[in-house]
């Protein structure tokens, strides 16, 4: 006779199921928008990320970006599709950007990156990999680089106005610091010291 | 809003990075290197396109004059009535390419990068 599991959620689980749900409804209502360069978008949603990023930690961040990046896609219909290739492998890797941001920033608070920054690493990273994906992947064709200065100047303009976005919002949900000091990225050992936080 | 340093660093070097791109991928092409002339279909001469000179080359009807400098090329004149090989003017860029059917010269310019693949009149 199985034994049947069940998952009792906690309030983090529940809380990440939140901003995943904004993020996601961001998510959907871009890729409804029309863009003059195939993509090009604006990737308000990374916003959504990078203020639970502040809040949370990288770990809360990761998993609403993954989440935004999977539930999206099956919302929209190109789960698995080389669409989905491109904004699964670009949230991968900008989230190890986001590590990094996050390591440099513990190692020299004194000159830690705001979110500005780090919504300007991010947004390239998305864009350098998506390119490069479909490069290696899908278009290897030596014409597709005449795209790339486009591509990246439109990366670095979003990140700009994402990065002025998310700085101004964490400054108005009183998180008034210059600078991400810390991260709270909370090891697997204590998670599991939370009532209700282990597997039933 | 403050920026700090690091803030600063990387905006530059996101501009940085953006217009090295485009310096990189979307320069100008370069000017050709080379020039071939093709007498009745076939390749009769290769000369450098940066040694100044005027050659004469004797075609199906008669005698074309070909003027080179500064990497240029043009027909000074054909024995044909339409000219429409003089009235190209210069060529420079790799890919180009001026002819003079009557006279069955035609002059091909590589090196460089190729602008077009071919050219319909």
């Amino acid at each position: 006779m199985s034994e049947i599991v069940k998952i009792t959620p906690v309030r983090e689980d529940i809380m990440i199921a939140r901003f995943a749900a904004l993020a996601i409804g961001i998510h959907v209502i871009e890729s409804l928008l029309p863009s003059p360069i195939p993509g090009v978008k604006p990737g308000f949603a990374n916003i959504v990320t990078l203020l639970v990023f502040l809040r949370y930690g990288l770990e809360a961040a990761a998993w609403v970006s993954i989440l935004r990046v999977v539930v999206g896609s099956l919302i929209v219909g190109t789960f698995l599709s080389p669409t989905f290739a491109l904004s699964f492998s670009g949230a991968v890797l900008s989230l190890f950007v986001l590590l990094a941001c996050a390591g440099f920033n513990r190692r020299y608070p004194a000159h830690g990156l705001s979110l500005f920054g780090i919504a300007i690493l991010m947004s390239m990273t998305h864009m350098a990999t998506q390119f490069l994906v479909v490069y290696v992947f899908f278009i290897p064709h030596n014409a597709l680089l005449d795209l790339l200065p486009v591509m990246m100047s439109a990366a670095l303009i979003f990140g700009l106005v994402n990065g002025y976005i998310s700085q101004n919002v964490s400054t108005r949900l009183d998180m008034s610091r210059n600078h991400v000091s810390h991260d709270t990225l909370m090891p697997s050992d204590d998670r599991n010291k939370i009532p209700g936080n282990q597997l039933k | 809003m403050t920026l700090t340093r690091s803030d600063t660093v990387v905006v530059a070097l996101g501009f940085l990075l953006v217009s090295s791109l485009y310096w990189g991928f979307w320069r100008a092409d370069e000017s050709a290197a080379e020039l071939v002339i093709f007498v009745n279909g076939e390749k009769a001469y290769i000369l450098d396109l940066f040694e100044d000179k005027k050659i004469t080359v004797k075609g199906s009807v008669g005698d074309s004059l070909i003027e080179i400098k500064n990497g240029q090329a043009r027909f000074i004149s054909s024995p044909c009535n339409t000219s429409f090989c003089v009235r190209s003017g210069w060529q420079m860029h790799g890919g180009d390419f001026a002819a003079c059917l009557p006279n069955s010269v035609s002059l091909h310019l590589s090196g460089g990068t190729k602008v077009y693949d071919a050219i319909n009149f």
